[in-house]
């Protein structure tokens, strides 16, 4: 098990971020984020632990001044895998990048002081340009550049090498948000090579009918996993309406098995989901659940039969 | 089969959501898209294919108070008072099937609302006495969750108490809102009510259901995925659905759910989809011909399907 923190400024989005992979909130609507921002301000630590099959620790915090001086901070960055940290696009964001290298060079410390041997720096910063939505298209690429220059000249200057930082715009309207938490998690999965060609293998021997497939967490909408090839946004956007789409056509009938008995619930639960649609431009879509929670989506290309 | 043709007219104060409805449920926008839509300009008409034999001639009027203003002008001459008005204009009100009026629940001035709801009674009762009237109360999400039943009565009471004046009894009502699934069943009793042949419909949905022991067994129009009949459908007016247990808004959240599917699916370049299946709920949602689709819930999970399909088919 690993720790993963969400951390950022004061209203950059973190609570709103979690609540849509992980509480499976209805759509985001404006008065929905509203909500959010307010419980935003509860400084709370609790650590939300989500059911996602890669089971992390998911830790906010409002990043106060006084935060750092926090007796208990160290033990803060045991165990952590990747820090992920939340920048607000939309408003003035410098404070955020300082708040953000000097996070940075706290773990590196921390993580100087714990391994004397010297490992390499191995805490995973992953960077959220967040609320892109509001911005255009031209905007949203200069402010990506600016954000990673900065960054890298902060780095630079306090002689820090080696860290591992990426870059995602994200926004909670769209896929974007989960394309990047996909990213995110998958790599926390140690067993990810194995799976993908695991899943590569299942492709060809099912003679390239298959377009591409999909290692899905249900409740988040995460993917663990897909194989090899390229990832088109819009067909894991298809994939994971999928899911939704017969999630919702299953609970409209589930409830009269749960008037009988709260037994036979559990009987429907254990015979796993599936679903199949056909499209009609030659294209499938299966869905099946391959273990708690976790389903496999495969998109089909119909010119062969299977 | 015979063409029919029928007319509906769209009214409503200014901004109270008729151009949005009518693309939501006829050009497959989602409620997030209906922003871009401006005001409509006086009148604008569509043409809508349903069920292959029937055209709805929808006629959706722009609001703004100018526009109201001369469709019932207009008529008040009775003739055509040369060329000022364009011929379409004083064929407003003749031969009208049905009216759909709609209200902001939001709007200031309720009062006038009303006054022009019952000006456009006063003309179809010159010259479309049979026409049916729907009212929608539109925008609901707006209200909050506890109030909405209350207010939707108070303004039904009234809105029926106007008809009544101009004799027009039988009005239906509906909450509606373009955020959840209360648009279809609105939509969908109001297209319901058109169909000529809907008995034969539900006939065939009846003896289907029977003889292959289905569950449940609704028939939908493909392309707005409006329920147009289901085989417990009288069962749900009668009250007796909740010994079944079954949600008594399923219809309309099945609209919701495989149309917004249906526009997923764009993103892979099908304009719509032939199969659904979900085998363990014994879900099966399937093509019938070229302007109906069948939603049909089987008894026993480990049925053969196949053989239902085929059959299905040769109906």
């Amino acid at each position: 098990k690993k720790k993963v923190l969400v951390m950022g400024l004061d209203r950059s989005g973190k609570s709103s971020i979690t609540k849509v992979l992980f509480n499976n909130d209805v759509k985001p609507k404006n008065k929905v984020i509203n909500l959010a921002l307010y419980k935003n301000n509860s400084n709370t630590s609790a650590n939300e632990n989500n059911s996602s099959k890669v089971g992390f620790d998911a830790d906010e915090d409002d990043l106060d001044d006084g935060f750092y001086n926090n007796p208990g901070f160290s033990q803060f960055f045991d165990d952590v895998g990747t820090i992920i940290y939340v920048v607000d696009s939309t408003s003035e964001y410098l404070a955020s990048l300082a708040n953000l290298s000097m996070l940075i060079e706290l773990a590196y410390k921390f993580h100087k002081k714990v391994n004397k041997d010297g490992d390499a720096f191995n805490i995973n910063f992953e960077v959220l340009i967040h609320k892109v939505d509001i911005l255009n298209e031209d905007f949203k690429l200069d402010t990506q550049r600016d954000i990673i220059q900065r960054i890298q000249d902060e780095l630079l200057d306090l002689g820090i090498e080696n860290v591992s930082i990426n870059f995602y715009l994200t926004s909670i309207f769209d896929y974007t948000i989960y394309e990047a938490f996909s990213r995110i998690t998958q790599k926390l999965i140690l067993e990810l090579p194995f799976l993908e060609n695991l899943l590569d293998n299942f492709i060809m021997n099912c003679h390239n009918s298959i377009d591409k497939i999909f290692l899905f967490d249900i409740n988040s909408k995460i993917y663990i996993s897909t194989d090899s090839s390229p990832v088109n946004i819009l067909s894991y956007e298809v994939c994971s309406e999928f899911i939704d789409v017969t999630l919702d056509l299953k609970d409209l009938y589930e409830e009269e098995e749960k008037q009988d008995t709260q037994d036979k619930k559990s009987l429907v639960r254990k015979d796993g989901l599936k679903a199949f649609s056909k499209l009609n431009n030659n294209f499938s879509i299966y869905l099946n659940e391959v273990y708690k929670n976790l389903c496999v989506v495969i998109l089909v290309n119909n010119n062969s039969s299977n | 089969m015979e063409q029919t043709k029928a007319k509906l007219l769209l009214m409503g104060r200014s901004g109270s959501g008729k151009s949005s409805m009518r693309s939501i449920i006829f050009s497959n926008y989602s409620a997030f898209d209906t922003r871009r839509l401006g005001a409509t300009i006086d009148i604008e008409h569509s043409h809508l294919k349903f069920l292959g034999n029937m055209t709805l001639n929808l006629w959706d009027c722009g609001g703004q108070d100018i526009f109201m203003d001369s469709y019932l002008q207009d008529k008040q001459d009775g003739s055509t008072t040369g060329g000022s008005g364009s011929n379409g204009k004083n064929h407003i009100f003749q031969m009208v099937q049905v009216l759909i009026h709609v209200f902001d629940v939001e709007s200031d001035e309720v009062l006038k609302d009303i006054e022009i709801f019952s000006m456009v009674l006063q003309k179809l009762r010159n010259l479309s006495p049979n026409c049916k009237i729907f009212v929608l109360v539109h925008k609901m999400d707006l209200v909050q969750v506890n109030k909405r039943e209350n207010l939707f009565n108070i303004m039904m009471s009234k809105l029926k108490e106007t008809c009544s004046m101009y004799g027009f009894e039988n009005v239906i009502g509906f909450p509606t809102s373009i955020w959840d699934e209360s648009l279809y069943k609105a939509w969908s009793s109001i297209v319901c009510s058109m169909i000529p042949t809907i008995g034969v419909y539900r006939e065939k949905v009846k003896s289907m259901t029977e003889m292959l022991n289905f569950k449940e067994f609704i028939l939908f129009e493909k392309t707005t995925f409006l329920v147009v009949c289901s085989s417990l459908e009288n069962n749900t007016k009668n009250g007796s659905l909740s010994l079944d247990g079954m949600d008594p808004k399923r219809f309309e959240k099945i609209s919701n759910v495989l149309k917004t599917f249906k526009q997923s699916i764009y993103k892979l370049k099908a304009n719509n989809f032939q199969e659904f299946q979900i085998p363990e709920q014994g879900i099966y949602i399937m093509n019938l011909n070229d302007n109906l689709m069948g939603f049909i819930i089987i008894n026993k999970a480990d049925w053969l399907n196949e053989n239902l399909i085929e059959s299905n088919l040769s109906k």
